[in-house]
């Protein structure tokens, strides 16, 4: 198994990343990047399941099983930022 | 009102590193999203983008689709001045992209504050999903009534989006080669969870909260000619006291009564003259013995006759003789005195002074002028009562300060004024103020006239009183 880091939403001095099995698609992290100083939370979800984190500094973290980013399975990251 | 509408959407397949579209759009005080999307069979390169005619496109978001294939960035622009009509470039590096797609939606009556945008913006998010429905989730808008919900869709097809029910579609277009699809939409008013749907495609999603200007659509009157004020500005300020003034203690009267008319005296005048010796006196010579020598009678004194009654009358009384005539009684005797007894003998004895007497010094007349006759007043006597507060006068809370700045001169504006819509905002918001500070200056003077009218008919009253 190997895993793939996937940057899969940015902003002016921000960003967030997935880190995923490259092989199931399946999300194991996580991590953000803020220097930004926006106010910026990000939801991994799925169906009936939501992971949500606060995006400030730099962090990251682990995600539970299920979380699939295949494009076949309807998981995402909803990212909100406020100015 | 705010509203948007779409001024270029272009989409190309042809492998190229950058993007410049064939329209143009751009003008002063117009808010611009931008969307670009840009493929590649591996992970696409973020994108900059330029405009030809003066504005500078700032990014707010990129997200990348799950299959690492294709990227959607959304900018924003606004320039309140230098705007012309331009083409937009998006660039990926150099590297050679496989497509693109690039969408320029024009706001009209954004927020114009900030730096290019930066106020036009209040909130963004982003999402992605595999389902057939596209959504962002925002937060509570800042003016949910005003304020304009905006989303842009791309997806890993070609295929029709179609906007949600309530929203205006700006642009739905796509390539093949690969199969793209890039969408946006937008309506007034507060909407968290803007959503657009198609057939089953992976998609991405950006939506946007924009701010309207406020107060809504500006309609600006501009006047031709020119506004030429006279003179310099002149401060006036006054202070007032806020608060009550609460008076302690009773009213007190004071009530003082003057004769009015003239004194004319009648007669003449009468001059009063003595003349006192000064010096001192200084007897000379030897004093003489004078002697008085006085016989009393003894024996008793036997009156006959009848007693007789002396009467007089006086007046009392001065100019108005008041009170009643008084009676002076007394009785002298009549008849004759016959003594009864023998004389004794009463003896008085003077010393008179002998020589002279030399006064020394020279005499000192002392005159003084005394005016006889009468004073007459005429007229009646006229009396004058003023009353004043007693006690203390123990304001309550504190100064107000009350400034203002009055243009003096005249303002004589030329020419029929212009109705312009929106061009010149920024003109128009300042003959606006300027407006609103001639109506306060005017304002400002008629209460100042109106205060001293009121301070000199009290200035009026009190030289009365006094």
């Amino acid at each position: 198994m190997a895993l793939e880091t996937l940057t899969v939403c940015s902003g002016p001095g921000w960003s967030i990343s997935v880190v995923l099995d490259d092989t199931t698609r399946e999300v194991k992290r996580v991590a953000w990047t803020n220097t930004s100083g926006l106010a910026i939370t990000a939801t991994l979800h799925r169906a009936a399941a939501s992971r949500t984190v606060a995006v400030s500094g730099s962090g990251q973290v682990n995600v539970p099983a299920g979380y699939v980013l295949d494009e076949v399975a309807d998981v995402g990251l909803a990212v909100l930022v406020r100015y | 009102m705010a509203s948007a509408a779409n001024v270029i959407k272009e989409a190309s397949a042809t492998d190229a590193s950058s993007y410049t579209t064939t329209a143009q759009a751009g003008a002063s005080g117009k808010g611009y999203v931008i969307t670009v999307i840009n493929s590649k069979t591996t992970t696409p390169e973020t994108v900059t983008l330029v405009h030809s005619g003066g504005l500078n496109p700032v990014e707010i978001l990129s997200v990348v689709g799950t299959g690492s294939n294709r990227r959607m960035t959304v900018f924003r622009a606004l320039k309140t001045s230098g705007v012309s009509a331009g083409t937009f470039t998006a660039d990926a590096g150099g590297v050679t992209q496989t497509g693109w797609i690039v969408i320029v939606d024009e706001v009209t009556d954004p927020d114009t504050s900030g730096t290019d945008g930066s106020a036009m913006v209040v909130q963004s998010a982003s999402n992605d999903g595999s389902s057939t429905t596209a959504s962002v989730t925002l937060a509570s808008f800042g003016d949910p009534t005003n304020n304009l919900a905006w989303m842009s869709v791309m997806l890993n097809s070609n295929v029709a989006i179609t906007e949600e029910s309530g929203y205006t579609e700006l642009a739905d277009l796509g390539h093949g080669g690969p199969t793209r699809r890039g969408f946006s939409e937008y309506k007034v008013g507060e909407d968290t969870q803007p959503t657009a749907t198609f057939t089953s495609s992976p998609w991405n999603a950006i939506g946007l909260e924009l701010k309207a200007a406020a107060g809504g659509t500006p309609f600006t009157i501009t006047p031709s000619g020119a506004i030429t004020p006279a003179g310099s500005l002149v401060r006036a300020t006054d202070k007032r006291l806020g608060g009550a003034t609460t008076p302690a203690g009773s009213i007190v009267k004071a009530v003082a009564s003057f004769l009015a008319g003239g004194s004319s005296p009648t007669g003449s005048l009468r001059k009063d003259v003595s003349k006192p010796i000064a010096g001192s006196i200084s007897p000379t010579g030897a004093l003489d013995l004078l002697r008085f020598f006085a016989l009393a009678v003894g024996g008793s004194i036997s009156p006959g006759g009848t007693l007789r009654r002396d009467s007089s009358k006086l007046l009392a009384g001065a100019l108005t003789p008041a009170g009643s005539v008084r009676k002076d009684v007394s009785k002298t005797f009549a008849g004759a005195i016959t003594p009864a007894g023998p004389l004794a003998l009463l003896r008085f004895f003077a010393i008179a002074l002998a020589g002279a007497i030399a006064p020394s010094g020279t005499l000192r007349r002392d005159v003084g002028k005394l005016l006889t006759g009468a004073t007459a007043p005429g007229g009646s006597l006229r009396r004058e009562i003023a009353k004043q507060l007693a006690g203390t006068a123990a304001p309550a809370g504190s100064l107000a300060k009350s400034i203002a700045k009055r243009f003096s001169g005249s303002v004589a504006p030329v020419g029929a004024l212009a109705t312009q819509v929106s061009a010149v905002v920024q003109l128009g918001r300042l003959w606006a103020v300027f407006a609103r500070r001639v109506v306060a200056a005017s304002v400002a003077r008629r209460l100042r006239a109106r205060g001293e009218a009121r301070r000199a008919r009290s200035e009026a009253a009190d030289t009365r009183l006094l």
